[in-house]
């Protein structure tokens, strides 16, 4: 089927979007159509200062309007452990179980040699001058998803935090084998929380 | 277990197909290239999630289609059973225009897609018989492998899905190891490597358990497959099987291996032993292995090595020394799948008689017992000419017989 010049447009850029195919990206291009004028408007203001407002909380790396973040810069919580996560939606996962009261590491992805995403693509250097910069860490808790990747990524962590003397330990498999922490529901992954191992 | 119907989409020759199974004996025939081992191999891939002829599931999509499936509705033979409805989609990412983040494989389990391929394994069991069988003795070990890991994921799901994240941490590693091999100038000796010691102490865990499940199995197979050689051979040949692990966890010490023997469900030190000693191996190999780019040793390079009289079968057998080698090995797959499942698997017996004598046609049909089968020939009367005067109590009862014909991708159902 052809559309006007703009339309196809439209399909093409909601394409590039992950997770969007060409039936998804031809519903959303229809949706957005039949938006009133001041829907439109909100739709694309928000991306637009979304993305202009959005850093990188030199802390923990997780997207924030303010530096240090929120969480970062909260004094109440123990600033002596550190949750390692692959993505930001999963720092929003656990603190939805209201269990955790540490703080975050974001890493924004998983070593994965085949996808070309190197160690150093990840915000692990930042890790570790985090380490160094605070010495009232006492615990890092790896909580990388437990696919091949994410139990890769949080093997090498381990074995170059642990000679530091830093407790380091891994969320503990109350997950089904090779599962999500996203896909995890509240009380398991609470319990998996609770129940991590030294590693 | 019997299988109750099939409904096939964009698989093979068949863009669409929908068949109803009788409980016994169900013959397909018509002339070759008609589809009558497509019906057979959409059966077997419903057990096993593979093909028995190929390995590349894009192969198996209809010319001009960006997927197929696979559906059949089975029974169990227990007491009181209802019908269970198991399917398996295939999308070709290249040609699928659905969403992009779909996954590949899907498998379904009473119309809920389950969330991992290895749940789907155990669900239905079916043993095939085909002319590809004689592949097991003839070819390499990968045959092997792939012979002795379907079997161990239908009995134990959870192997199924050891070996593919086995396989995952070993495709990271080996490219890693290239990664390695391009960084030029670098000499690697027996130093510690961080990027690789991830993934090998990732893998270790997973490369133990495979080990000691293959070592279990194999034991079995073994034990089965001379028993059944016995019989076929009229016990003049001793056939043996013993499972090669490149690893050396072979070497270890006796009492490890008397550790080894008495189940599948090995105690947690023997895992530990086997995992720190492949570790120190990866280590010891480290620089041979960015020299080629790829790990060489591994349970991804064993085998189930089988010898006729103490000589190597592919080497020293004939061609009926070697067939009945691997109708023994077939047999062995039957025998211990119903021991483990406590249920008689569909057999699935595509085109396998005509390359047996009357000797082993026997040894087979004696092993079908009161299960569901599945028989492809070209001639109708096959069944009542050649095989109802070798085994008379299977085929007496012509109401337990269907037939089917097979002609250029249709099937009609005859008397
Ligand atoms: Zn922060």
């Amino acid at each position: 089927m052809r559309y006007s010049p703009s339309v196809t447009q439209l399909i093409a850029e909601l394409a590039k979007l992950p997770g969007i195919g060409s039936k998804s990206a031809q519903r959303l291009a229809f949706h957005i159509l039949s938006l009133e004028k001041s829907q439109v408007k909100d739709l694309t203001e928000a991306i637009v200062s979304a993305h202009h407002n959005t850093r990188l909380c030199q802390e923990c790396q997780n997207y924030t309007d303010e530096d240090p973040c929120a969480i970062c810069s909260d004094t109440r919580r123990d600033r002596s452990t550190i949750c390692v996560v692959e993505s930001p939606k999963d720092v929003s996962t656990i603190e939805r179980t209201r269990e955790y009261k540490g703080l975050y590491h974001v890493l924004h992805g998983v070593y994965s040699p085949l996808q070309n995403v190197g160690l150093d693509a990840l915000k692990i250097k930042e890790l570790f001058s985090r380490l160094q910069r605070h010495d009232d860490i006492r615990e890092i808790i790896l909580a990388t998803n437990q696919t091949a990747e994410g139990e890769a990524t949080a093997m090498y962590i381990s074995r170059l935090v642990k000679p530091s003397g830093i407790k380091v330990t891994r969320i503990a498999s109350g997950l089904p084998m090779g599962s999500d922490i996203e896909f995890a529901d509240d009380i398991t992954l609470s319990k998996a929380l609770k129940a991590r191992h030294d590693f | 277990m019997r299988v109750l119907s099939l409904h096939l989409e964009n698989f093979r020759n068949y863009i669409a197909l929908d068949l109803e199974f009788g409980s016994r004996v169900n013959v397909l025939y018509g002339y070759n290239a008609q589809g009558k081992t497509n019906v057979i191999e959409a059966l077997y891939l419903s057990a096993s999630v593979r093909s028995h002829r190929t390995s590349k599931d894009k192969e198996l999509i209809s010319h001009g289609k960006d997927y197929y499936k696979v559906c059949i509705d089975i029974q169990s033979d227990r007491h009181n059973s209802r019908s269970e409805s198991l399917a398996l989609a295939f999308y070709d990412a290249e040609k699928s225009i659905s969403n992009i983040s779909k996954k590949r494989r899907q498998a379904f389990h009473n119309s809920i897609e389950l969330d991992k391929i290895s749940r789907y394994f155990g669900l239905f069991n079916a043993v095939i018989f085909a002319p590809e069988d004689l592949l097991l003795i003839k070819e390499g070990p990968s045959v092997r492998r792939r012979f002795m890991d379907i079997l161990i994921s239908q009995i134990r799901p959870s192997y199924f899905y050891d070996i593919q994240q086995y396989s995952r941490f070993l495709n990271q590693r080996n490219r890693v190891l290239k990664q390695l091999r391009a960084a030029t100038g670098k000499i690697f000796n027996h130093q510690s490597i961080p990027e690789l010691d991830a993934w090998d102490s990732c893998m270790a865990p997973y490369a133990a358990r495979i080990i000691i499940q293959r070592k279990h199995f194999s034991r079995r197979i073994a034990e089965c497959a001379a028993r059944f050689h016995d019989n076929i051979s009229d016990q003049k040949e001793t056939l043996e099987l013993r499972y090669h692990t490149v690893t050396g966890v072979n070497e270890l010490g006796d009492d490890f291996k008397t550790l080894l023997m008495p189940n599948a469900d090995p105690n947690p030190e023997v895992l530990y032993e086997i995992e720190s000693f492949l570790l120190s191996k990866w280590k010891q190999t480290q620089s041979d292995d960015i020299d080629k780019g790829v790990t060489g040793i591994g349970p991804h390079r064993d085998d189930l090595e089988i010898s006729l009289n103490n000589l190597n079968i592919r080497l020293y057998a004939s061609q009926g020394q070697q067939r009945s080698a691997a109708l023994a090995l077939k047999l062995s797959e039957l025998s211990i799948l119903q021991e483990e499942t406590d249920e008689m698997p569909v057999l699935l017996l595509d085109d396998v008689f005509s390359e047996l004598d009357a000797y082993r046609r026997m040894a087979l049909l004696k092993s079908l017992g009161e299960s569901q089968v599945f028989i492809t020939c070209t001639d109708r009367d096959f069944v009542s000419k050649e095989l109802r005067p070798l085994c008379p109590s299977m085929f007496s009862d012509t109401d337990s017989i269907r037939y089917f014909h097979v002609r250029e991708g249709r099937i009609e159902v005859t008397d």
